[in-house]
């Protein structure tokens, strides 16, 4: 959206939008009806940056929260695993089993 | 990737430890939440660490279990809490305004966590419990955020497709989380899993500490 000259003449009001990926510039002149165009434009242009400001927040909250989810998460698998390791199990491919020769010392107790 | 994993392995535990700067215990480490630099320092320890003792490395689980034995005791029950918090977080951000709502929820997850958590449980399973509440939760929240965002965002695809993503992640959470709950408990039942988190020697095999049926 502007203000455009012409010339030596204007400053005339073009709206400019997007058809089919081409560019259309709408002419409205530069009467009144021009500058109230250009008011409502720039009215919609704000609402529009407010609502891209509100969502870019709301995405930067849910990601902190996010992040906190899966700190706790990993602290929980790390204390997990250490627990079942220590205890004489392995992973493998994602399968806990018991290691052999926790099993044999365990036979020869 | 190969030459720094051997250079790894030929140091010492002490001077890994010098290398990390791990001369304070898990407890601080866990609350080093704001100093990103070292809590990504100290997961990356956890990881090899945990790699090494997983193909059998016994110098790495002497390791593990020597770390284990500078932690202190209620060190589950810590990040127990930390849980919680997050729980709380999870309500707020869910209910803001509506303190009656957050109440029932807190309700609904009070059943969840008693129904989850037997009588006589260790620690290490309240703390899973408590993961999986918290997993459940969120859950909730993702669920109702693209719920409301479907009437509110129908003009933004893109903020709706986050918010799809947010409840995709959130269900695998869960899953991870609760599949992690069902392994503890399946192996602590049919073996009591006998190394803990309070262990005074860390010179001990821990291999051995296994007491089973």
């Amino acid at each position: 959206m502007a203000w455009e000259y012409r010339g030596k003449h204007g400053p005339y009001y073009y709206r400019s939008r997007r058809v089919g990926g081409r560019v259309v510039k709408e002419y409205l002149g530069r009467g009144e009806a021009a500058h109230w165009a250009a008011m409502m434009d720039l009215w919609d242009k704000q609402q529009r940056q407010q609502q891209t400001d509100r969502h870019r927040q709301r995405k930067a909250e849910e990601k902190a929260l996010e992040d906190q989810l899966d700190n706790v998460c990993h602290l929980a698998r790390l204390a997990t695993w250490t627990q079942l390791l220590l205890s004489g199990y392995h992973n493998h491919k994602g399968e806990w089993r018991k290691r052999r020769n926790a099993r044999q010392s365990k036979e020869t107790q | 990737m190969h030459d720094k994993a051997k250079k790894h392995n030929e140091t010492t535990p002490a001077a890994r430890n010098m290398h990390h700067g791990r001369d304070r215990p898990l407890s601080q480490w866990a609350q080093c939440e704001k100093d990103p630099e070292k809590l990504a320092e100290f997961r990356q320890w956890a990881f090899d660490t945990l790699k090494r003792a997983n193909t059998g490395d016994r110098e790495a689980l002497a390791e593990l279990a020597q770390e284990c034995s500078q932690w202190p005791e209620d060190i589950l029950d810590k990040f127990t809490d930390l849980t919680k918090i997050v729980q709380a977080m999870i309500f707020r951000k869910m209910f803001p305004d509506q303190d009656g709502s957050r109440l029932l929820m807190q309700e609904k997850v009070d059943r969840l966590r008693a129904a989850l958590f037997p009588a006589g449980g260790d620690r290490l399973e309240k703390l899973l419990v408590e993961v999986v509440v918290m997993c459940w939760a969120q859950v909730h929240r993702a669920e109702l955020e693209e719920v409301r965002g479907q009437s509110e965002l129908s003009d933004r695809p893109e903020m709706l497709r986050y918010l799809s993503s947010c409840t995709d992640r959130a269900y695998r959470r869960l899953l991870s989380a609760a599949r992690t709950l069902a392994v503890v408990r399946k192996l602590t039942r049919s073996n009591e899993v006998g190394a803990s988190f309070s262990a005074n020697d860390p010179e001990a095999d821990c291999i051995t500490t296994v007491t089973g049926k």
